[in-house]
């Protein structure tokens, strides 16, 4: 086994340990554990038999399969940015209606003095 | 009227308009940080605080509700920067009563404009040319936070964006429901302050493209 396997291999595992943690004390939910989990063994197993993935790779006409990952990666990437934006907006609108309910209740209060 | 942080002008704002004999005057102080609310609280005005700012268009909205609440026939939107005239607002305000309007937007380029900057100009220009692009209209200024409405209006309309997008999002909304407006000439007046103070022009690109998300993804 080469370095970089061992190395990854490792950080691979501590981060399902971790993830596996976080369901327990029920920080996570189970379906996106099971997502988690999926992503982290298909990690692990491409990091194993390193030339498994350029099968997989050819199979969608790529060379390499490190390459095949990469794309992957960014797609996976950009589609938890988007997520990520559409919460935050979210977040940012229930923010707006407290604030405003607030400003409200308050002018009421104020009148009722 | 909405205030962010505008303590240094915002009492010769209010005096200004209770000058000219306005007496339903509503100021939402936007979160601000500095001594706004406590002199804004020394006159006789609504005023409505937001604990956190959450932006112009949420301001507006929360001045709206209010004022729907409580019944008042027409809004007229004013900036609590010294930049817009009050002499103007009888201007907005009486194509809505003698002409039955739904709403009439302010054009400085209608009216006057003194001390704007050319970078501002150039941002203002372009946002009109996308605006009356992106909403098949006609207009002569888009951005202008000077405006009067029937209240009525609001009943359709709610202001979602926070920001300074609320104002494509107020003429997208124009349109789509089919309200009689009109553009009547104002005067406006940049100072150095109100300049520091109003939206950046880099801001333009995000409002780009919430105009774009929201025309053709909304």
């Amino acid at each position: 086994m080469l370095k970089y396997q061992i190395f990854f291999g490792i950080v691979v595992v501590l981060m399902i340990i971790r993830h596996s943690a976080l369901l327990k004390k029920g920080n996570l939910k189970l379906r996106r554990y099971i997502v988690f989990l999926i992503f982290w063994f298909a990690l692990l197993l491409a990091i194993i038999f390193p030339e498994e993935t350029n099968k997989i790779a050819r199979f969608f006409n790529i060379t390499r399969g490190a390459d095949f990952f990469i794309y992957i990666s960014i797609m996976v990437i950009f589609y938890i940015l988007f997520k990520l934006f559409e919460r935050m907006e979210k977040i940012e609108r229930d923010i707006t209606k407290i604030v405003r309910e607030i400003a409200l209740m308050n002018n009421d209060e104020d009148k009722d003095k | 009227m909405t205030a962010y942080n505008e303590e240094k002008v915002v009492g010769s704002v209010i005096d200004s308009l209770l000058n000219r004999g306005y007496k339903s005057i509503v100021v939402v102080d936007d979160g601000s940080t500095d001594g706004t609310y406590d002199i804004v609280k020394k006159y006789p005005v609504f005023l409505l605080r937001h604990i956190v700012n959450r932006g112009k268009g949420a301001s507006l909205q929360t001045g709206t509700e209010f004022i729907l609440k409580k019944g008042f026939p027409v809004i007229v939107h004013f900036d609590a920067d010294g930049q817009h005239n009050p002499d103007d607002i009888e201007k907005l305000v009486e194509p809505i009563f003698a002409e039955n309007f739904d709403v009439t937007l302010g054009s400085r380029f209608l009216g006057s404009v003194k001390n704007l900057p050319v970078s501002r100009k150039i941002v203002l220009k372009m946002g009109i040319f996308f605006s009356n692009l992106l909403y098949g209209v006609k207009l002569t200024d888009v951005h202008n936070g000077l405006r009067a409405f029937k209240a009525k209006v609001f009943e359709k309309i709610c202001f979602t964006e926070d920001r300074f997008a609320y104002a494509s999002e107020l003429l997208e909304k124009i349109v789509k429901f089919g309200f009689r407006y009109k553009e009547v000439p104002v005067n406006i007046t940049y100072s150095e302050y109100s300049i520091k103070k109003g939206q950046k022009n880099i801001n333009a690109i995000n409002i780009f493209f919430k105009m774009i998300k929201r025309r053709f993804f909304a």
